[in-house]
Parts: structure tokens; C-alpha cells; sequence
């Protein structure tokens, strides 16, 4: 990481630690949750997307997986939370490798339709298999995570995990993007040709980013499991989250990591700001995203970044959304 | 170094590769030429393992290639370049060639983001090798510099910077002088000199004739999918055959 990147962070690690005492109303604290929880799926999203050039329409798949591991190996089986959720994680992954091997040998758009494939077979699963996650009903009691006996067991204490959990791995994630490894992922997204003539694999560090992204969301879900205590098949493990994901990382900037984290907040926020319209705001939802895409369409760090360019003499012209992360 | 034994293409019933057979030595200039249509690319593209044979066989040494993915074809020693150019726009000049290093390094997503201190001495030295290479062809001083940003004949030095920092034994010039200036094509040439006094053997497909005829050991010449002419530039040159298929003679 560079001297800016650094500072960056630092100056991101102090508002993650201020920002929950400015405010503190047990509403707005978790929401702050609930940005970071869907933080850390559009991060893993933004490596699949914005790195290796890959769609992935059923994200919520992988955080039902995780989301629903947690909460039957705890609710029902009693077993130790943190084993849980490491547990959750390896699932995501192990059914994301099933479905990648096959699709990620294809170039081309495979991997989208087969994701909505996943996406689909998990909502009726979730509905169907009663005995297994409690059907319409959903699973409920799952227990709270504890740190040392210490329970996190308040809105503060949740955020903190969270967004703990959050910047680290946005690290690992900026860390990773500027690396051998990152930048293979990035030359692949530009020509596949060009990248695996110079020796890269080109399939399998598509599955790798593929994995890597679903352990991000489950870990994410079962975050959200152990945060809400009560999970069922609701809009967040069907389509709609899966697109959400999708907005946030076009939103926040396609390839700039710090851009999850604020495309996550914007629409986070936005949709809970929207719920008092009622049935008017997945319009007004549709129309705020139209805009943002006609006015930003490099996203959100993409415009903050033409911002502090034009400050600049010499400014490149429509600079493409990769170059921010990088500098 | 490469040989193609009767090596074919076919694409929907057409041949646009049939029985080619040529082969190049270590230390080397070889030029493949013919007119357009003739299907270079499709050769270069069947070396390299971007497209599948349909009949032949493709060897380095003891080696097989054809069958095998590009990826592992750069790992036996075979980078190229391209006639549309495939620099990594968004990235730097040095990014670039470090991609062009990627099998010279190990560590995997695990070390790259807890970076390990293996994995920064690894990636010092990538960047060394890259920079050796950014010297070789000239560009060192543009290192930090996104790709795209460079002209032209610059990204055409980048991407052989690019193939050559992958250390292969032989690299495939797909026109590297298109749409250079004659001062830029005449320093091209001394580069590629270098390159093969370096123990780099070339394989170069350009319609640049002076430049393959001042450069190149031996020229195979190419007409619709088959070899008509093989031999030392001169003695090619004057082959009535050769004359025929670019003039369209009878």
C-alpha cells in the first residue's frame, strides 16, 4: 500500500470508530450494521466484477448459504457460533467452486445465467425444505456472538465486529488488487488472450475470485444471522438482494475497492430512507439510479475522483474507474 | 525450437490453415509472409494454443504444444505479441511487463493478502525483471505511466517488452512495424537483432518487405492456407511462385 492509501485507511479506520457515537440512536447504529454487513458482500463482488470482468446475479445465494449454515448449525445443533460461521464460509465457497469449474472455462456470460440458476434453486430451497430451515416460518433463536465471554450483544458492540471485520477485509481486499495476483485479474478483464499468453491461468483465477467473493458474502450472512437472531426466506436470500449487490458495487465505482463500501452506504441508506413511500420506492429507487448512472456513470469514486482531478492541470480525460484503487 | 508438421485449420469447411509445415531454430529470425487472407494469424493463434488444431502437430524440442491451453504454451517458453494490440490500457507501463513476469512468480491470493514478506521479496523481484526488460526496449523512463497513455509505436515496444520479460525462447511478432514510421521501423529492426543476439529466437509475421528481408534468416511464404515458398530471403524473393501470389500473376 502507498503512503495515500495508508493515510486513506487510517483516516476510514477513524470515522468507522467515531461515526456510531455521534450517533447514537439504536436505529441509526444499525443500520450502520447493515451497511457493513452488505459492505463486505459487495467488496467480494467488486473483486468478481470490477477485477476479473466477471457478473454474478445470485450473490444473495451465497449469503442465504451462509446466513441459514450459521443459523441451523447454532439454532438447531448447538454448535459453537465462531465454528459456525467459519463453517458457513466454507460451504459458500465449496457450492461456489461446483457451480464456477464447469462455467468459468467458458468465456463469455456463463457465469451470470448459472448464478441466477443458484440463486433460484436456493429460494425454493429455503421455502421447501421445512425440516431442514423452517420453511415461510424461518429459524429463529440464533444465539448471539461473544468475544471471551464478552456477549456482543448491543447495536455498538455489533457495529464494531462488523466494521472490524469490514476493514480488514477491505485491507486484504487493496492488498490483493496490487499484487501478481491483482494484477493478473485486472489484465484478464482487459484480454484474456493477451493475459493467458502471458502465461496466467485465465479460468482458474476466475474461479479463485469466484470463491473468494461467495466466502465474502457467506461470511456476510452469517454475520447477519447471529445480528438479527431470526432469519426466513425474505427479500435479502432471494433476487432482489442479488441485484442490490450489483447496484452497490456499479454505484460505488466498478474497480475501486473503497467504492463498495460507499455504494453500500448510499444504497443501504437510500432504501431504508425509501420505505416511508411504501410501494413508491423501488421507483423512486429505479429513478435515483438512473440518474446517478446518467451523472456518474464511473460511479460514485469515479466522480469523486474527477473532482479532485479537475483541480489538477492536465487532467486525463474520462479517467477509467480501475486508475483510483490504484494510486 | 517450434516445429508444425503438417499442421491444419479448418473453419466451417474452409481451410485457412492446410499442411503447414516449417520449422525455427534457436537463435533464428524467421518471417512468415503471404498476402492478406493467407492466415498468419491463424498460424500464430495455432502455435500459441488460442485456437485448436484440426489436424497436425505442433512440437517444441520433445515437447507437444498443440492441445495444450495458451497459458501453458507461454510456459514452455513461447510469448507473442499482437497485430491489434493488447496492452492492459488501464494499467502502468510497469504493470504491464510484470504481467509479462507472472510465471516467474509463486505466491498465491492467500500471500498477496496478508502480504507476506515472501510475497514482497517475490514482488521486488518481478519489478526488477520488468524494469530490465522496460531497459531493454527503451521505455524504462515511462515506467510509471498508464499504458494507454503512451503513443502508438510505444505500446507496440510495450507489449514486446511485456513478451519478453516472461524470459521465453522464442517470441511471435504478430506485424510488429504496422503503422510505424520508417525511423521507428528501422530502430524496431536493430532492436530485434538484439533480441536474437540475446539467444531469443523470433518468428515475425509483417508485410513490412523491407524490413523482413533486411532482418530474417529464412522467410516461408504463405498462400491461402499452404506453404509455397521456404527458404533465405533473397532466393524467396525471386520464386515465381511468390511473384504470382502477391502480384496475381498466372
Amino acid at each position: 500500500m502507498g503512503a495515500r492509501a495508508r493515510y486513506g485507511f487510517v483516516v476510514a479506520a477513524v470515522l468507522v470508530a467515531v461515526l456510531p457515537l455521534l450517533l447514537s440512536n439504536g436505529y441509526y447504529q444499525s443500520v450502520l450494521v447493515f451497511i457493513g454487513i452488505n459492505a463486505i458482500v459487495a467488496l467480494g463482488l467488486n473483486l468478481l466484477m470490477g477485477y476479473a470482468g466477471q457478473i454474478s446475479l445470485g450473490h444473495a445465494a451465497f449469503h442465504a448459504m451462509g446466513a441459514y449454515a450459521s443459523g441451523i448449525l447454532t439454532a438447531t445443533y448447538h454448535v459453537n457460533p465462531w465454528l459456525a460461521m467459519a463453517c458457513s464460509v466454507v460451504f459458500a465457497s465449496a457450492v461456489a467452486l461446483v457451480v464456477g469449474v464447469p462455467t468459468l472455462k467458458l468465456s463469455g456470460h456463463y457465469l451470470a445465467i448459472a448464478t441466477l440458476g443458484v440463486g433460484m434453486i436456493v429460494s425454493i430451497v429455503l421455502v421447501q425444505w421445512v425440516s431442514l430451515t423452517g420453511g415461510t416460518s424461518g429459524l429463529t433463536d440464533i444465539p448471539t456472538l461473544s468475544v471471551a465471554g464478552f456477549p456482543l450483544n448491543s447495536d455498538l458492540r455489533y457495529y464494531y465486529l462488523v466494521w472490524g471485520v469490514c476493514l480488514l477485509l477491505t485491507l486484504l481486499s487493496i492488498n490483493l488488487v496490487n499484487s501478481r495476483f491483482g494484477r493478473a485479474l485486472r489484465a484478464i478483464h482487459v484480454s484474456e488472450v493477451a493475459a493467458a499468453t502471458c502465461g496466467v491461468n485465465v479460468a482458474r483465477l476466475k474461479l479463485q475470485v469466484f470463491v473468494l467473493s461467495a466466502a465474502y458474502a457467506g461470511l456476510a450472512g452469517s454475520l447477519y444471522a447471529h445480528y438479527v437472531h431470526f432469519i426466513s426466506p425474505e427479500r435479502r436470500f432471494g433476487f432482489p438482494f442479488s441485484i442490490e449487490a450489483v447496484v452497490m458495487v456499479v454505484l460505488g465505482g466498478l474497480g475501486n475497492i473503497w467504492g463498495s463500501l460507499l455504494g453500500s452506504g448510499t444504497v443501504t441508506a437510500l432504501g431504508e430512507f425509501l420505505r416511508q413511500f411504501g410501494d413508491y420506492d423501488v421507483a423512486a429507487f429505479g429513478l435515483i439510479l438512473m440518474l446517478a448512472m446518467i451523472f456518474l456513470p464511473q460511479g460514485i469514486s469515479g466522480g469523486l475522483a474527477r473532482i479532485t482531478l479537475r483541480r489538477r492541470p492536465a487532467p486525463t480525460p474520462a479517467a477509467p474507474p480501475q486508475e483510483v484503487a490504484h494510486r | 525450437m517450434l516445429a508444425l508438421h503438417e499442421v491444419r485449420k479448418v473453419f466451417g469447411g474452409l481451410a485457412a490453415v492446410n499442411g503447414v509445415s516449417f520449422a525455427v531454430a534457436e537463435d533464428e529470425i524467421k518471417a512468415l509472409i503471404g498476402p492478406n487472407g493467407a492466415g498468419k494469424t491463424t498460424v500464430f493463434n495455432l502455435i500459441t494454443g488460442v485456437l485448436p488444431l484440426t489436424a497436425g502437430r505442433i512440437t517444441s524440442g520433445e515437447r507437444r504444444l498443440d492441445g495444450r491451453p495458451p497459458h501453458a504454451v507461454a510456459g514452455c517458453g513461447i510469448a507473442r505479441t499482437f497485430q491489434n494490440l493488447q496492452v492492459f490500457a488501464h494499467m502502468s507501463v510497469l504493470e504491464n511487463v510484470m504481467v509479462g513476469c507472472h510465471r516467474q512468480g509463486r505466491r498465491g491470493m492467500v500471500a498477496a493478502a496478508l502480504r507476506t514478506p515472501g510475497l514482497l521479496a517475490e514482488e521486488q523481484k518481478l519489478q526488477a525483471a520488468a524494469m530490465g526488460a522496460l531497459e531493454f526496449v527503451g521505455l524504462a523512463d515511462r515506467a510509471p505511466e498508464e499504458a494507454s497513455n503512451l503513443p502508438f509505436g510505444r505500446q507496440r515496444l510495450l507489449e514486446l517488452a511485456r513478451a519478453l520479460a516472461a524470459r521465453p525462447r522464442l517470441v511471435l511478432l504478430d506485424e510488429p512495424a504496422a503503422g510505424l514510421n520508417t525511423h521507428e521501423t528501422d530502430q524496431l529492426g536493430e532492436l530485434l537483432r538484439k533480441v536474437r543476439a540475446s539467444g531469443i529466437a523470433l518468428l515475425l509475421v509483417d508485410h513490412d518487405m523491407e524490413l523482413v528481408m533486411d532482418i530474417s534468416d529464412e522467410v516461408v511464404v504463405l498462400d491461402r492456407g499452404e506453404v509455397i515458398a521456404q527458404g533465405p530471403p533473397r532466393q524467396v524473393q525471386r520464386e515465381a511462385r511468390v511473384l504470382a501470389a502477391y502480384l496475381g500473376e498466372d
